[in-house]
């Protein structure tokens, strides 16, 4: 088994078109003098687009975390304090866990392909720029809007009309108390009641 | 300037033939290899200022050689893919000529087939070991990683390899 993998091995290590065509490595090496040695830039715009997005996100979250001036627009926010705390303490721990994952990526060198950049970039770019359109173009809330309905209609106007009825009536007992009603009325609704 | 000129092609004259070597087995390719080898030795000259320790320039070499060969590689792959796709035909299969027929039946080619179905890790290390003959230390600076995963994932990949000789045979 082991000669025969040596052997294996041997022949593949000597097969046929194993040595460069010499016109190809003469070319090369006429190509590697003639080129002038550029030296690798420090920072590209893929770097310095990644490091931005990176230090808004960090900012954001620090903003988000802290005092929420950046209010999230989410449909199930909560308001009370226990929740409030809750929010925060989610928002300190998401915000750790980007700012690990961010340093792994760093430290691991993941950055080093331009697609890498560019994806860890827009997904970054999107995602903020979302929440911050959100904060600035707040949509109406649709569930505050009463759809029209003629029952809703109808039941609004009987409503109103007996508010109407009740102002009235009010206002006729107010002016009995205070006097606005003529004195000789009421004498002569009493005269009247005595001689009954 | 000068000094760079001098050094690249001292560095050329010493290690294109490896490159080409490592760039040929893993793509069994002449077109990629040759790709891959100038490609690597433009990457050498933009980056021959970084170079400090001048006793680990063949592995320095060779790991530019291994990573720009992934990349060409998973490239000419991703386009072989996508011309299949497009063009909605099954990849033709060219009638055999007397020659390659010849060549068919030599060994090295399953050896070469069999080692194209590897892994691109698992197939770098079988290079860089039973091909190029490279030390574990040499292959450790190459890919990046310990001696020790160098020690056992060089047996987990001659394992795989035996076994899919083992199926061409």
């Amino acid at each position: 088994m082991e000669k025969r993998q040596s052997e294996l091995f041997q022949t593949l290590k000597s097969r046929p078109d194993k040595e460069p065509d010499r016109k190809f490595s003469y070319q090369l090496r006429e190509k590697l003098l003639k080129k002038q040695p550029q030296t690798a830039k420090r920072f590209t715009m893929t770097t310095t687009v990644t490091m931005l997005v990176t230090c808004v996100v960090i900012i954001f979250l620090v903003i988000v975390s802290t005092d929420q001036s950046l209010k999230l627009k989410q449909a199930a926010q909560v308001i009370d304090n226990q929740g409030h705390i809750f929010s925060n303490v989610l928002c300190i721990v998401l915000m750790l866990g980007v700012i690990l994952f961010i340093a792994f990526v760093y430290h691991k060198g993941y950055t080093k392909g331009k697609l890498v950049y560019m994806t860890f970039s827009l997904s970054f770019i999107v995602w903020v720029g979302n929440l911050i359109y959100a904060e600035h173009q707040p949509l109406d809330d649709p569930a505050m809007q009463p759809s029209h309905s003629d029952f809703f209609d109808e039941a609004h106007s009987q409503l109103l009309f007996l508010y109407e009825l009740d102002k009235i009536k009010d206002a006729s007992v107010d002016r009995f108390l205070i006097g606005q009603v003529p004195l000789n009325e009421v004498q002569e609704k009493i005269k009247r009641r005595e001689g009954q | 300037m000068h000094k760079n000129r001098l050094k690249i092609e001292h560095l050329y004259e010493l290690y294109h033939r490896d490159v080409y070597h490592f760039a040929l087995y893993y793509t069994n390719s002449r077109e990629e290899a040759e790709d891959i080898t100038q490609e690597t030795f433009f990457k050498v000259l933009k980056q021959l200022d970084k170079l400090k320790n001048e006793d680990k320039v063949k592995t320095w070499i060779l790991s530019i050689a291994r990573n720009t060969a992934v990349d060409i590689h998973r490239k000419q792959k991703i386009k072989r893919l996508l011309i299949e796709k497009i063009s909605w035909q099954p990849p033709i299969k060219e009638a055999p000529k007397p020659l390659e027929m010849v060549e068919q039946h030599e060994q090295w080619l399953f050896l070469q087939e069999a080692l194209m179905t590897l892994k691109s890790h698992d197939r770098t290390i079988i290079i860089c070991r039973m091909l190029k003959d490279y030390t574990i230390q040499e292959t450790a600076a190459i890919l990046g990683i310990s001696e020790v995963k160098v020690r056992v994932d060089f047996h987990r990949a001659m394992a795989r390899l035996r076994k899919k000789v083992g199926r061409v045979d």
